[in-house]
């Protein structure tokens, strides 16, 4: 009987061990993928997504020319990332008011956000770029300026 | 013997568990200390690009050349900078709409506006610059009448006021500005004149008069003084 429990003791222990070592490798992972990495990813995907909505908005904002132009058609390549918190996303723009507004559009309502477009009141901006093509401005000044996003599989014809 | 060996065992094995918790608390510890640095790293690169954006675009906006509050890139009208409202920011720089925004200008807040409709997440971003404030004050300075009498204008802008004032028996016919002749009548000047003259600086103004008595000519202008300064922009969320 005695023998037989000195036999079992180190069995017991080390099962417990074992037992223990799992439960914190448990613990640890269900905190980190359960809690901590999703609200990082979060995080940094709002980030990110701040980042890009200004850059997009800095870009159009120099594509708009001078007010003394007569007559312009150009394009303006604009690079953005991929995925924002993995999902593809689209930029558009629009108006609020009185004021050209960019709007970042996501599936996950913690990404997005929208900025108002210093340009002057009288161009026109509109139209929507896809993360997942090449995007470009189109700068076209034939009856008053206009600014339109646009996609690479979009032609220039059809945004308009 | 047999003790010997029995002692070792249990030491053994309790060395085993107090290894096996020392890793646990050290793995933990670990753990625990990446997630911080994860966190300070993450809080510092939040750059806030909205506000710094709208930091930037309105610190562009005050020292603009186009602008109506200034004279050139960089230098300021500082009557017409006293006078900035919110509002004329809001129009000039719609990225600050709904932000608190606060104008500093050396010691003078021009501006301060608490925001409305933008969330507040935390620090504002400021941009600071050193800017030319330019402010105009009338002078003026008088010299008796003689033959040729003269006034040294330094700085002006364009534009000075003459005044003659004479005796019946002194005649004020011609005041010359640098080389250029500005006012001339052969039968006598009297009174007040406003005349544009050459961009020159210093500027002579002589006044050129025959006769034997006595009169003064006063010349009045529009001198400018800058000053350099602080201006600081302030955007929170």
């Amino acid at each position: 009987m005695r023998a037989s429990d000195r036999g079992l003791s180190p069995v017991v222990g080390k099962t417990l061990e074992l037992g223990v070592g799992v439960l914190f490798v448990a613990l640890l992972t269900a905190t980190f993928f359960g809690g901590i990495a999703p609200d990082y990813r979060a995080a940094v995907g709002t980030e990110l997504g701040d980042r890009t909505l200004v850059a997009a908005a800095e870009r159009t904002e120099a594509a708009v020319p001078p007010s003394d132009v007569l007559d312009i058609d150009r394009r303006v390549a604009v690079r953005l990332p991929e995925t924002i918190h993995g999902d593809p996303y689209r930029i558009v723009a629009g108006r609020r008011g009185d004021v050209s507004t960019l709007t970042l559009v996501h599936p996950d309502d913690r990404v997005g956000g929208r900025l108002r477009l210093g340009v002057p009141g009288d161009v026109a901006v509109g139209g929507a770029a896809t993360s997942t093509s090449p995007s470009w401005i189109r700068v076209d000044g034939e009856n008053g300026i206009r600014v339109t996003l646009g996609d690479g599989d979009a032609t220039a014809e059809e945004a308009r | 013997m047999s003790d010997c060996a029995e002692v070792v065992r249990i030491d053994r094995a309790q060395a085993n568990l107090i290894g096996f918790a020392v890793a646990l608390v050290v793995v933990t510890t670990v753990t625990v200390a990446g997630a911080t640095l994860a966190n300070d790293a993450l809080a510092d690169a939040d750059r806030q690009p909205g506000a710094t954006r709208a930091a930037e675009a309105l610190a562009a906006h005050l020292v603009d050349a186009d602008a109506t509050h200034t004279r050139r890139r960089n230098a300021l009208r500082a009557s017409a900078v006293s006078n900035l409202t919110a509002a004329d920011l809001d129009d000039a720089v719609p990225a600050i709409r709904g932000r608190s925004v606060r104008v500093s200008l050396g010691e003078a807040v021009l501006v301060d506006r608490e925001g409305e409709d933008v969330p507040d997440d935390g620090r504002p971003v400021v941009v600071d610059r050193r800017v030319r404030v330019e402010r105009w004050t009338p002078e003026t300075d008088r010299v008796a009448l003689d033959d040729r009498a003269q006034v040294l204008v330094d700085d002006h802008d364009g534009r000075v006021t003459i005044r003659v004032e004479t005796s019946p028996s002194r005649t004020v016919r011609t005041v010359r500005a640098g080389d250029r002749v500005v006012l001339h009548d052969p039968s006598g000047l009297d009174g007040r004149y406003d005349v544009s003259v050459p961009h020159t600086r210093p500027l002579p103004v002589a006044f050129e008069s025959v006769g034997y008595g006595g009169g003064t000519g006063t010349v009045g202008w529009t001198a400018r003084t800058g000053t350099v300064e602080r201006l600081v922009v302030t955007v929170g969320a």
